[in-house]
């Protein structure tokens, strides 16, 4: 009777490559556009404000030029930012003393806590 | 049919209690437990509460499943200077990091399995303060 043995050899420069392909830019985009509407939402909003500087449109989605890089293992990864470009960002992001929200707000950590692999599944 | 389970203890209150069991300086010292050093909500004065620290607690999500909770936490450490807020995030990561710990709530015996931490603490901007903070992100994963 014939024995047939099978073997599996790792191919990291392919999925080397696959990690940095549209295929998998794709999802990394989405889910980080699904990050910006959501903290969008959580964002503070003043609609008698008129200067037309309102956070909550400033959020952008922008490929990463510097692909993340795993500190144990340096196998680059498509990645995306998302920008929060307001002047006070950090301040209401984060709190600050004498703001109003002193503790912060945290869109932008709520909103990543909330897609990907910390996605709230809660009641879902 | 179905099963009632047990509901997830609130990490805030997991962590209060293993803060304190770990570091027997966050206990309040006055008698009344108005000098609190880990908390849920800022006090008025930092500076009244940040001898030796104050750390506050704030879970921002995370996903819960059918027994296991996965909650992600901010943890802001305010001390009077740099130095002290640096080592206070830094001994407080090392203990939550050496993991399991099991937290007596009541009669029960609570399991935070594994924390991660994808942000580690770093100084955050508190201005107009002598006080300093450092702040990090944390996920844990606490049994039901």
């Amino acid at each position: 009777m014939p024995v047939v043995k099978v073997t599996y050899v790792e191919d990291n420069e392919s999925f080397g490559a696959f990690m940095m392909s549209q295929q998998v830019a794709h999802p990394v985009e989405q889910a980080s556009h699904e990050v910006r509407l959501i903290a969008r939402g959580l964002t503070p909003y003043d609609e008698k404000d008129q200067d037309g500087l309102h956070m909550r449109d400033m959020f952008v989605v922008q490929r990463d030029p510097v692909p993340w890089v795993s500190v144990k293992k340096p196998a680059p990864r498509v990645s995306y930012l998302v920008i929060n470009a307001h002047r006070a960002a950090a301040a209401i992001e984060f709190g600050l003393k004498k703001a109003a929200k002193r503790k912060g707000v945290r869109m932008l950590g709520r909103a990543g806590a909330r897609v990907g692999q910390m996605r709230d599944q809660a009641g879902t | 049919m179905s099963n009632d389970y047990t509901p997830f203890e609130d990490i805030h209150d997991l962590l209060m209690l293993l803060l304190v069991e770990k570091f027997p300086a966050l206990e309040p010292t006055a008698l009344d437990g108005s000098d609190f050093h880990v908390d849920i909500e800022l006090p008025d004065s930092i500076e009244d509460h940040s001898d030796p620290v104050f750390i506050l607690l704030d879970r921002i999500g995370g996903q819960a499943e059918q027994f296991t909770d996965y909650p992600v936490v901010d943890i802001g450490f305010y001390a009077a200077t740099w130095a002290a807020a640096r080592d206070w995030a830094r001994d407080v990561t090392a203990m939550l990091q050496g993991t399991p710990h099991i937290i007596q709530v009541g009669d029960r015996k609570i399991v935070l399995e594994r924390t991660e931490v994808p942000s580690a603490p770093l100084e955050l901007p508190w201005n107009d303060s002598e006080s300093r903070r450092f702040q990090g992100t944390y996920r844990f994963s606490v049994r039901r």
